[in-house]
């Protein structure tokens, strides 16, 4: 599990708006693809998720709708337009960020 | 996590220390996103060759600390407390009494002050706290546009402007009392107490007197709508599928 000194929480929404951004999903399946796609280092308590994905849909950049499957009521969710637009944003940062970051590392 | 701090053995009660105090529908909803979650990260635990039990304890343990997420949960829901306290408020928004009550006050505190012109400003407050406000807020309530946040905006407004009416008579009485026993004249009539000339001690006693408990309502009110913002649209949303 990763557990740097860098701050995973606060990226956990831009991941999520991320995997939603390919199409509606569940929070189990975006738990593990999340996993998946970071070969494990991204390896976070799925507990967390869910306050995570509640406070985006309260923020208005995803929606929610319920189906039944196997007899069990499951919330999947889906990006809204402002969603997207926040999403592009937050990767332009990201870039930035990171391209900063980067500059400076590599010239030590 | 203390030593204290135990971590649940069962579903159950990771459910019960994660959603506790928090309301009915929200307590509801997190129930059955988390059960399903914990349903398929079992049934994935069996196929990787896990015993049951083993299965449970790993998809448990997975969620993480249920008290970290209750945190979490609170910050995005509404509580037991504050889900009564908006229920009580769109009952009372949505009552024909009630907005009866406001214009009968409007109209009894009007004929008792008419003859007091100092008493214009007090009253136009009051026609806005007790007329207008309540009048839009049982509009909104009966059209059913049951908007969490500015229902309770309306509703601080009503009381601030409720609030801000007693102030500016509790203002005008005592600075026309001081003006009174300092020489100049009382609230009679003959123009608003700002036209007389007073010592500053009286201006500066009433209106220090009368905005203080203002400004602190306030800051408390605009701290609970605040709050109240943050979960506003999940509790919307909530409120539309249940009905």
């Amino acid at each position: 599990m990763y557990d740097g000194i860098m701050n995973f929480k606060g990226s956990l929404p831009t991941l999520i708006l991320h995997n939603l951004r390919q199409g509606p999903n569940h929070g189990y399946q975006i738990a593990q693809e999340i996993k998946e796609k970071s070969k494990g280092v991204l390896d976070f308590k799925e507990g967390t998720l869910y306050p995570a994905l509640h406070g985006l849909e309260a923020k208005g950049l995803i929606t929610s709708y319920t189906s039944t499957v196997n007899g069990r009521t499951r919330f999947c969710y889906k990006l809204t337009d402002k969603g997207k637009k926040v999403l592009a944003k937050q990767v332009e940062e990201w870039d930035q960020f990171t391209g900063a970051i980067s500059l400076i590392l590599k010239e030590a | 996590m203390g030593i204290w701090e135990r971590q649940p053995y069962e579903l159950h009660a990771w459910l019960r220390i994660a959603t506790e105090g928090l309301a009915t529908r929200a307590k509801e909803r997190i129930r059955l996103e988390i059960e399903a979650h914990h349903a398929e990260a079992v049934s994935d635990h069996l196929r990787k060759g896990l015993s049951e039990s083993d299965a449970r304890s790993a998809a448990l343990a997975k969620l993480g600390n249920a008290r970290k997420a209750a945190k979490c949960f609170r910050e995005c829901h509404l509580t037991t407390r504050e889900a009564d306290g908006l229920q009580r408020v769109f009952s009372r928004q949505g009552s024909r009494w009630w907005l009866l009550f406001n214009y009968i006050y409007c109209a009894c505190l009007f004929f008792a002050v008419k003859t007091h012109r100092s008493f214009l400003v007090p009253l136009a407050v009051v026609f806005i706290a007790t007329v207008i406000i309540p009048t839009f807020n049982f509009v909104m309530v009966q059209r059913k546009t049951k908007n969490v946040c500015s229902c309770i905006l309306r509703e601080i407004l009503a009381w601030y402007a409720f609030g801000l009416s007693f102030m500016l008579s509790g203002f005008y009485f005592v600075y026309g009392r001081l003006s009174a026993a300092s020489g100049g004249h009382a609230v009679t009539g003959h123009g608003t107490p700002f036209q007389s000339h007073l010592p500053d001690f009286s201006f500066l006693a009433s209106s220090v007197s009368s905005l203080i408990p203002v400004i602190i309502c306030f800051i408390s009110a605009l701290r609970g709508w605040l709050r109240l913002r943050r979960v506003a649209n999940v509790w919307d949303e909530l409120t539309l599928r249940n009905e």
